[in-house]
């Protein structure tokens, strides 16, 4: 019987913290003291914001999917009431 | 009755006067439909991202109340109707978070 190969991935021992180490990915908001998404916090929003005023994909920010989708909709909210643009970057 | 946060958006034009008016109608149409206001705030004059009915500035008021979930639609309406009244946001929230809110603390 062919013994299959058994693929061994290759553990990350800590001790070797090279700087293209894969490093832990953490979402912001699902941590024990992250702040709550708001839509009158427009300090913590527009961190979220690229400088054309548009919504930075998730795969970047690493934030989870749920809180993703709630980033959303306050950004939108936000901009509906002008607190924030919607073509710019405003702090 | 369900929660929600109202923003209001009044044109800067008005006077002082007509502006303390709108927000005393505004409370009597939550009145006679049974809603509560919990607590306002007052943004104050802010400048807008962009203009609004060529606008660039607004008063910006936030308003904390308690109503019946079905009587949103014809208060915001009214509201609609109303000229000096530029936008208007009813978000409906399971608790209202306290007050001052992040938009005041910035500006201290």
């Amino acid at each position: 019987m062919k013994k299959n190969k058994k693929h061994k991935y290759k553990s990350r021992d800590e001790t070797k913290n090279s700087p293209f180490e894969e490093r832990k990915r953490f979402c912001p908001f699902s941590q024990k003291n992250s702040p709550t998404i708001d839509y009158k916090d427009v300090k913590l929003l527009s961190r979220y914001v690229s400088e054309k005023g548009k919504i930075i994909p998730s795969r970047i920010t690493n934030v989870s999917r749920i809180k993703q989708k709630e980033l959303a909709t306050a950004i939108k909210r936000a901009r509906f009431l002008s607190l924030m643009s919607y073509t710019e970057k405003k702090y | 009755m369900n929660k929600f946060e109202a923003v209001l958006l009044v044109s800067p034009e008005i006077s002082n006067s007509q502006l303390n008016k709108e927000l005393e109608n505004f409370e009597n149409l939550l009145a006679n439909s049974k809603g509560k206001v919990i607590n306002k705030e007052n943004w104050g004059l802010k400048d807008l991202s962009f203009s609004i009915f060529n606008f660039k500035k607004a008063f910006y008021k936030y308003f904390q109340i308690e109503i019946n979930g079905n009587e949103i639609k014809n208060l915001s309406k009214n509201l609609g109707q109303n000229d000096n009244i530029l936008r208007h946001l009813f978000i409906r929230v399971e608790k209202h978070q306290e007050l001052p809110t992040k938009l005041i603390n910035e500006k201290e």
